[in-house]
């Protein structure tokens, strides 16, 4: 059997698990709550929830007694949560103790772009098998509209529209799991400043139009393709934005 | 686990489900498991939040129930793995010489050992599926992968017959390839390799029958 701690160790996606499996209650509100998790389920969530959303900053500081009093738990809880997201990699040590949150790298950044490339594109593949869905529809008329008013979108906006296309793709493939682990992914990568360049979305707007017409012509491999390519855009325009750092 | 006797709790645990001891739907309930492996109630906590993260328990009403994998699950898990697997098998073309070799001489000694020693067997398949991963040098791959094995882990050797000796001659063939450099061998032998642990878990998963246990 695997060892407990390197399950944790290994798997930065244990708490995808949790939001799969549980109700909404786990994430919805800041301190809300159930009494049967433990205490130190409880306070590995809190915090982060914190962290994922930004209420705690890249490089912010965070010490076992401000975390204690801000979430009224006590330390042995508080420590063994720590723990979990210090395994995790979300938050790491000074020399001196202090606990920083732990910037998003372009690496990681990078890293996600592939894994998605990879299995995105393979539902794309399995949506073009299945059929056009109410979902892909609405996306698709929504792409229409942003390409008509790109200049004016808020990235906030878009981010949410972008959502909606990878979601409705996944639904459309029948793969709620890979649903859960994309939107871990995308509450990453949305942590990392280089994804929050203001952009030309008309120019990903016409990536998903691209997907959603190979799924509506039933054609897997050029959804496939489609998606991949993508990916490879994404990739393309973090690297130049870097190229100009 | 951190602990053993955390270890041994979540062991007994995941036998009392396989027996039909526990039933799909059954409460897991810190004290009455802990009364019934006579253990207390830290070590059964914490295994009952590995089973959790597992994805063998879901909380349903006030308590923790035991679920089973439904076979979409293995479906999907298993197409999930096959994509990042396949790559990871072409990426390990590059992996020197040498590793793959003993990688080898790991499994083969594995082979004249038998399966009942202890986790080797579990340990070895870790070692050669993240060998593979590992030559992708992307830490995310990596975590996701182990993360979906994580998931059917409980359906080790001891639970799926006949994969301790296919599965390894597999690994084998797969390690043959790679250090000869045939690229749609390896990735064509990697796919079929993935596809035939799903089935043989397929399989097992149909034997539990209606009422949820082991008939």
């Amino acid at each position: 059997m695997l060892d407990y701690a390197q399950a944790f160790a290994i798997s930065s996606m244990a708490s995808i698990q949790m939001t799969l499996y549980e109700d909404s209650e786990v994430k919805s509100n800041g301190h809300g709550m159930t009494e049967k998790e433990t205490l130190a389920q409880q306070a590995y969530n809190a915090i982060k929830q914190k962290i994922l959303s930004q209420q705690y900053q890249p490089e912010a500081v965070l010490t076992e007694r401000g975390l204690a009093a801000e979430f009224g738990i006590s330390r042995t809880p508080l420590r063994s949560a720590i723990s979990r997201i210090e395994k995790e990699g979300v938050v790491y040590r000074l020399d001196n103790g202090a606990l920083l949150v732990r910037r998003v790298s372009v690496e990681q950044l990078l890293e996600i772009v592939q894994v998605r490339r990879i299995l995105e594109g393979a539902a794309a593949a399995r949506a073009a098998t299945k059929g056009m869905t109410k979902g892909l529809e609405a996306s698709r008329k929504a792409m229409l509209d942003c390409l008509r008013e790109d200049n004016n979108m808020a990235f906030d906006d878009f981010w949410h529209l972008d959502d909606a296309f990878h979601n409705a793709v996944i639904d459309a493939a029948g793969l709620p799991i890979l649903g859960g682990l994309v939107r871990e992914f995308r509450v990453t990568a949305r942590r990392c400043t280089i994804t929050r360049v203001h952009d030309q979305f008309s120019a990903q707007a016409k990536d998903h139009l691209g997907v959603i017409d190979a799924i509506a012509e039933g054609n897997p491999e050029k959804a496939r393709s489609a998606m991949e390519h993508h990916f490879d855009n994404v990739r393309i325009r973090f690297l130049n934005w870097l190229a100009q750092v | 686990m951190s602990e053993p006797l955390a270890k041994r709790a979540y062991t007994q645990i995941i036998e009392m489900i396989f027996s039909g001891e526990l039933k799909v739907g059954d409460a897991l309930q810190e004290a009455k498991l802990g009364e019934r492996l006579d253990m207390s109630r830290t070590p059964v906590r914490e295994a009952i939040d590995r089973i959790k993260v597992e994805g063998l328990a879901v909380k349903s009403g006030r308590f923790l129930r035991v679920r089973l994998l439904t076979s979409a699950e293995v479906e999907e898990i298993f197409l999930l793995r096959r994509e990042l697997e396949v790559y990871s098998a072409r990426t390990a073309l590059k992996l020197p010489r040498e590793q793959i070799v003993s990688m080898r001489a790991r499994i083969e000694s594995l082979l004249q050992t038998g399966p009942s020693i202890g986790d080797e067997h579990w340990q070895v398949d870790e070692a050669f599926h993240g060998m593979l991963t590992a030559s992708t040098h992307n830490q995310t791959l990596i975590s996701t992968v182990n993360d979906l094995r994580l998931r059917t882990c409980i359906f080790d050797h001891t639970r799926v017959r006949g994969r301790f000796l296919k599965g390894n001659q597999e690994h084998l063939h797969i390690l043959d390839a790679l250090v000869a450099g045939q690229e749609d061998q390896v990735m064509e032998l990697m796919a079929q390799h993935i596809d035939n642990a799903k089935g043989a878990i397929l399989e097992r998963l149909a034997g539990f029958g209606v009422s949820g246990s082991l008939s």
